[in-house]
């Protein structure tokens, strides 16, 4: 197994030993040690990275100046957080300075910037910077945004807390702010969330409907933003999908639902690129976009401004702002619909997990061993012939 | 004529005492800077060090500055007010 990442590094947040502008191509993390153990999740914050091993052990890199490593210093390698070993994570989620994971048992660890009341922690008792505390509070699914975080726990209801000047928190007009986790009123039995920029989208899988709340001044909640420029409490919009959601993704100002037969719908804010179609959608409408040729999505992840797509024939394309070689594609220009990221890889490698957060990206390759025994066997065939 | 990322009010940034410096995080990782000397200058376009993305910060320049001079002329140290 490999870990390779790309993108803007201003902190070191690729974990390649280096801080500069950007790495420009997929590049192999070399210095990570993972004491036998395989990956199991990454998550990108603003200038931070987390990532969760198979055992529920976590590795951080990146930026630092609000703790949001949960380590002492600042660093550009993967280092342990040691001072969240001895317990099992099974979910983590990074926000643009902050970091949360959820442990074995469900129960929420948060860290980092609290500048907000983003990790719900009361202003008045606790400091703006914040080592990792354990909230008596339990998740089963967690996003965390700019400045807002938000969960949904086994009933199916999301609480959230932090920034609401925009209504990203969904608890009505009169609370733009909280520093402790309240229930959102109106909502489904949600089954996926993600936090934007200043917004926030659910789904309903009982429903097969989409839940919207918080700022729509680019259409990221599916509205008309002349009409409706910021969301208080949630809206519930019936967007006639018939199938069970894969996943709900959201960069800053875009959104994108993947299904369940592989359609991507996305929606939202398409300035430089981020909704992967050089059509103009109307604002408060989606677009479906696929891959070139027919290929089939395996995975897929969105960046603040950009997306990374994987294909089932073991291709990755990718679409968005380009600045920072976000996509890995070598351009100047933004890449408006959906390109293939070259990569050089062995006949053997197969990519198996894709990551990415601000404009930053990680991906895992492993080795096949079918296909080794295979070409074993085609060895020892022709060495007897 | 500049294209502005977003307009972002003077209130959602993070001011640094130390630096006087004022803060918004920028998609690339980094963050939209400008200082309050800037400010004061009338300046309203926050750049970000690592990328070509700008933002225009929203705020009532005389408003700002008239904060600026009853900072700078009560500091909250009475030895200075005095002399």
């Amino acid at each position: 197994m490999s870990l390779w990442s790309w993108g803007a590094n201003s902190h070191g947040q690729l974990g390649l030993g280096i801080i500069n502008e950007q790495i420009e191509k997929p590049t192999k993390v070399e210095d990570i040690h993972l004491y036998e153990n395989k990956i199991k999740q990454i998550s990108c914050g603003g200038g931070h990275t987390l990532l969760l091993d198979d055992a529920g052990k976590l590795y951080c890199c990146g930026w630092n100046n609000k703790l949001q490593l949960a380590t002492q210093d600042e660093v550009n390698t993967f280092h342990r957080t040691w001072k969240l070993s001895g317990i099992t994570f099974t979910n983590i989620a990074c926000g643009w300075d902050f970091s949360c994971g959820v442990t074995d048992d469900h129960y929420l660890f948060v860290w980092g910037s609290n500048s907000h009341g983003q990790l719900g922690l009361p202003k008045e008792h606790f400091s703006e910077s914040m080592r990792p505390i354990r909230l008596e509070v339990k998740a089963n699914n967690v996003s965390m945004g700019l400045r807002h975080t938000a969960i949904v726990n086994s009933k199916g209801q999301v609480w959230t807390t932090g920034c609401g000047k925009h209504g990203q928190l969904g608890l009505g007009s009169n609370v733009l702010s909280s520093d402790r986790f309240q229930q959102v009123e109106g909502v489904g039995k949600i089954s996926h969330i993600a936090c934007g920029q200043n917004h926030t989208v659910a789904w309903c899988s009982d429903q097969k409907a989409l839940y919207v709340w918080g700022d729509n001044k680019f259409g990221q909640l599916l509205l008309c933003s002349e009409k409706y420029r910021k969301l208080y409490k949630p809206n519930k919009i019936d967007i006639d999908v018939k199938q069970q959601v894969r996943k709900l993704l959201s960069g800053w100002t875009n959104v994108l639902l993947w299904l369940e037969n592989g359609t991507m719908l996305t929606w939202g804010r398409n300035n430089l690129g981020q909704s992967g179609t050089e059509n103009v959608i109307p604002v408060g409408r989606f677009a479906q976009i696929s891959l070139p040729e027919g290929r089939e999505v395996k995975d897929i992840a969105l960046g603040s401004e950009h997306t990374i797509c994987l294909a089932t024939d073991n291709t990755i394309w990718a679409w968005g702002w380009n600045e920072h070689c976000n996509t890995g594609i070598k351009s100047e220009n933004n890449i408006l619909k959906p390109t293939l990221l070259p990569l050089d890889l062995n006949k053997n490698s197969i990519i198996t997990q894709i990551y990415s957060g601000s404009a930053h990206n990680f991906i895992v390759i492993e080795e096949s061993k079918i296909e080794d025994a295979d070409n074993n066997a085609n060895e020892l065939n022709s060495q007897e012939i | 004529m500049t294209i502005f990322h977003d307009e972002i009010e003077i209130e959602d940034f993070e001011y640094d005492e130390d630096e006087e410096m004022y803060y918004y995080p920028c998609p690339c990782g980094d963050r939209f800077q400008i200082s309050k000397e800037e400010l004061i200058a009338g300046e309203e376009v926050a750049t970000c060090p690592s990328c070509s993305l700008v933002v225009k910060v929203i705020y009532d320049l005389d408003k700002f500055k008239a904060e600026a001079d009853e900072l700078q002329n009560n500091p909250g140290d009475k030895e200075t007010v005095k002399a």
